[in-house]
């Protein structure tokens, strides 16, 4: 059970009349890559989302089924406390507009550490574990703003690291951003992978082949295919899978 | 094409006669009037039934209402436009709240000024004193802090929310770290346009908090102050012309106010425009 | 826990204070009507509102508004008159015409147009207006206390709240109506009057009904220069006491709870009712412009 941190079962997630996620049932490797691909509106968006309950804050939004992290039901637990356990990274970075130690510091501050030394301490770590801390260690007082986009992504993924989640869900990190910065973030994330589980939705097909070991494939709100990457990208068990993978819709 | 060029032109002649009458009369009444400014007539008490001395209870007191009234309005209008911005659904009582709201701004200020006597002034027992005033001043405010302070929470991004919620913080958490701190500067600039509207209200303080005439300033937020827009009021209406000098640079005194928080309003206004292009 | 308590009393907190403004509005109400109603222990509701004669000190009293609110009336109407024309080819002039340069410091100037202190205008109006008025008009003009004067100063501050909600509305206005009519060989002129200000008419008309309700509440200005006297006016040059100047100008001197008192209070209901049926009017217009 310590190699699966998900267990998803039955999952329909709607948004009004929307059918936006259809009888999704699989299980998710702990301490792995996952990228979640498949063309535009397909839900990948939104399966990442289901897992931190970031669409609860969506009016129309509904789900059945049940998602299990480490065994406990996350549907109806405490969202926040389910947020602490998985983080989250957007498509854009947004830091928020505070010093880059205010940035990290604030989620540990909100979950009740008070003591200076340690909020210190937690900084440096994630920064580090972000690989930001060599670039920025002599100006954490400046604003993030100040950072360029790779940077600003970076903060944001230390910002996520700050917590110590369990899971990090990554929504396309890359696409704001120049393809140096891409190559950065590729590579922390490898890294990241032997003490994290992380979800990465992406585009870009190449990099879901770079740095995942497994491959969700959405369509049309269904889950096709989900494997190791080397099984999928080889052989493809299912027709759309290899239409996807020969670029005929994206 | 032509008659393109007449309407431009004539809409522009009127237009710009029109802004050059109003800086002509706003500069006519501050030079008119700053002769008579001079450090007597900032410091000292009125003398000689306000024809000599200065101004400088009716300074102190214009001090303590604003101060009285942005202690209520901007408390409670941040309190308010927090949860119109980041609590409430489209729910029939958010709309209760933002007709109320509309409501109170189009109230004319000497219905304030009933309200306030009848409330502050009688029912509390308040009397005719810089907290009565105060505090109908801060009711006056109210609906400028809220639109304004409602309009600047809601042009925070909606990412910095989220990235704060994927944090495991709540929602209060959020909107008292997070949000309101990002818009902190647009709710300073909204806080100085509600100062300029206050500090030339005279209805409201008529009857709920100013004297004509103090020889010692308020010691205490029960007894009554004066204020410069009411000294202008009496200056100008009940005596007569030889408080002149006085009256005029009290008129000046107030509008150099006016235009110095306007112009900073307009500063601070650009600065944020440039921060957005950039 | 702790953090738990904190976001319930955050909660509790910020709902409690966005119905404080409900529970004012309902508080000026309760408290201006509990305190006018009981002018008519002396006073039928139809001679208050229907007689001319306003008396309030006379030995035999008598109190109705009718001339007061000609008073308001008369100025009203006239500062709409010298207001909206002024408005609207400002506001034309700056959403169509100017450069943003000019559109920047012009929009200041009127900012601060309206952030005029009522009072100064009102000393303004007293001290200079007044003796101008006198002397250009001798022949209509018995006083330069007058309706006239009054709508002039009123007129300053109107104007940009005109000047601001019409350029508004305009350029709400979607772009490409206005694209469309210039690329069908119309030009500027006719494009305004006939594609811009036919689609802004909600917003204008917004902008109009703000804009009265502000003038019709101006409080200082009618009272130090619309003249004070009891009489519905015949031409633009009488003078007259319009309802928020008799509210301000005779509180301080009557005594709590006599007839005058609630009379002046009923008064404050009438202006209240007024300005509510405004905002309504005007937050119906907005609303159904939005759909
Ligand atoms: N808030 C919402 N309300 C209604 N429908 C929504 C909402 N969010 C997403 N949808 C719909 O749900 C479907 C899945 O959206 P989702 O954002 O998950 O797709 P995606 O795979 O992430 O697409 P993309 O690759 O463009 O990011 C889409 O059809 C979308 O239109
Ligand atoms: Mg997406």
């Amino acid at each position: 059970m310590e190699d699966t941190i998900f267990v998803i079962d039955e999952l329909n997630v709607f948004y009004g009349e929307k059918h936006a996620l259809k009888d999704v049932t699989c299980e998710i490797p702990r301490r792995k890559v996952t990228a979640v691909v498949g063309p535009s509106g397909c839900g990948k968006s939104t399966f990442l989302r289901v897992l931190n309950r970031m669409n609860d804050l969506i009016p129309t939004y509904r789900h059945t089924g049940s998602i299990k992290l480490l065994g406990k039901e996350t549907l109806t637990m405490d969202a926040v406390s389910l947020r602490k356990q998985v983080g989250m990274v957007f498509q854009k970075p947004n830091p928020f507009p505070k010093t880059i130690q205010d940035n990290v510091t604030y989620g540990p501050r909100i979950h009740g550490v008070k003591n200076r030394q340690r909020l210190k301490e937690i900084a440096e770590r994630s920064l580090k574990q972000a690989a930001l801390w060599d670039e920025v260690k002599d100006e954490l007082k400046k604003n993030a703003l100040n950072l360029s986009g790779g940077q600003q992504q970076r903060l944001c993924i230390a910002r996520a690291l700050s917590v110590e989640p369990e899971v990090l869900l990554l929504d396309e990190p890359t696409s704001a951003l120049d393809p140096i910065a891409t190559q950065k973030i590729e590579k922390l994330i490898e890294e990241l992978s032997e003490r994290y589980t992380i979800i990465i939705v992406t585009h870009n097909l190449q990099q879901a082949l770079r740095i995942s070991d497994y491959l969700m494939f959405f369509y049309v709100g269904e889950l096709v295919e989900f494997d190791t990457t080397e099984k999928i990208t080889t052989n493809p068990s299912d027709p759309r899978t290899s239409d996807y993978l020969r670029g005929i819709f994206s | 094409m032509k008659i393109d060029a007449i309407v431009k032109i004539t809409f522009a002649v009127v237009s710009y006669t029109l802004i050059g009458l109003i800086v002509a009369l706003i500069g006519f009444l501050i030079v008119n009037g700053l002769d008579n400014i001079d450090l007597e007539f900032l410091t000292a008490f009125p003398r000689n039934s306000m024809t000599g001395g200065g101004i400088w209870p009716a300074l102190v007191g214009t001090v303590y209402f604003v101060a009285v009234a942005l202690l209520f309005s901007i408390p409670v209008g941040i309190l308010a436009a927090v949860y119109l911005s980041e609590y409430s659904k489209d729910t029939a009582f958010k709309r209760l709240i933002l007709t109320a709201n509309n409501i109170l701004a189009g109230i004319p200020s000497v219905v304030f000024g009933l309200f306030g006597l009848s409330l502050f002034s009688i029912t509390f027992g308040f009397g005719t004193s810089v907290l009565a005033g105060g505090l109908t001043l801060g009711i006056m405010s109210l609906p400028y802090i809220i639109s304004n302070t409602h309009e600047s929470l809601t042009a925070v991004p909606y990412s910095y929310r989220e990235a704060s919620l994927a944090l495991g913080a709540n929602r209060a958490e959020t909107s008292f770290r997070i949000v309101l701190p990002a818009s902190f500067s647009r709710i300073l600039t909204g806080v100085i346009i509600a100062i300029g509207r206050i500090i030339g209200e005279t209805a409201p303080v008529l009857f709920t908090g100013a004297a004509f005439y103090i020889t010692r300033n308020p010691t205490g937020p029960f007894e009554p102050a004066m204020a410069l827009p009411t000294h202008i009021f009496v200056l100008s209406a009940v005596y007569p012309d030889n408080v002149t000098p006085k009256l005029e640079g009290s008129i000046s005194l107030l509008l150099i106010i006016v235009v110095v928080l306007f112009l900073l309003v307009a500063i601070r206004r650009r600065k944020e425009t440039k921060k957005l292009e950039v | 826990m702790r953090r738990k308590r904190v976001e319930l009393s955050a909660k509790v907190l910020v709902t409690f204070a966005a119905l404080l403004t409900s529970i004012i509005v309902f508080g000026i109400f309760y408290f201006l009507i509990s305190d006018g109603v009981r002018v008519f222990g002396r006073v039928s509701p139809k001679d208050f509102l229907f007689s001319a004669r306003w008396y309030p000190t006379y030995e035999d009293a008598e109190f109705g508004i009718l001339a007061l609110l000609a008073g308001t009336l008369s100025v009203t109407g006239l500062t709409l008159v010298i207001a909206i024309p002024l408005g609207f080819v400002c506001a034309i002039f700056l959403a169509e015409f100017s450069g943003r340069k000019s559109h920047d410091a012009i929009k200041y100037i009127f900012e601060l147009m309206a952030g005029i202190p009522s009072v100064v205008l009102g000393s303004f109006g007293l001290k200079y207006v007044s003796r101008w008025l006198m002397e250009h008009f001798p022949l209509h003009v018995w006083t330069g206390l007058n309706v006239m004067n009054a709508s002039l100063m009123l007129s300053i501050l109107a104007m940009p709240y005109f000047v601001t909600l019409v350029e508004d509305a305009l350029r709400a206005v979607p772009r490409d109506q206005k694209e469309a009519s210039l690329a069908l060989g119309a030009n500027m002129t006719g494009t305004i009057f006939r594609i811009l200000l036919p689609q802004a008419r909600s917003g204008i008309l917004n902008a109009i009904i703000l804009g009265t309700n502000r003038v019709i509440g101006e409080t200082m200005v009618v009272l130090m220069v619309a003249g004070g006297a009891t009489m519905v006016p015949s031409t633009i040059f009488d003078p007259v006491r319009p309802l928020t100047s008799a509210i301000a100008g005779e509180m301080g001197e009557v005594e709590l709870g006599s007839t005058h008192y609630f009379a002046l209070f009923m008064i404050g209901v009438v202006l209240l009712a007024i300005s509510t049926v405004f905002t309504l009017i005007a937050m119906k217009l907005k609303r159904s412009k939005g759909k």
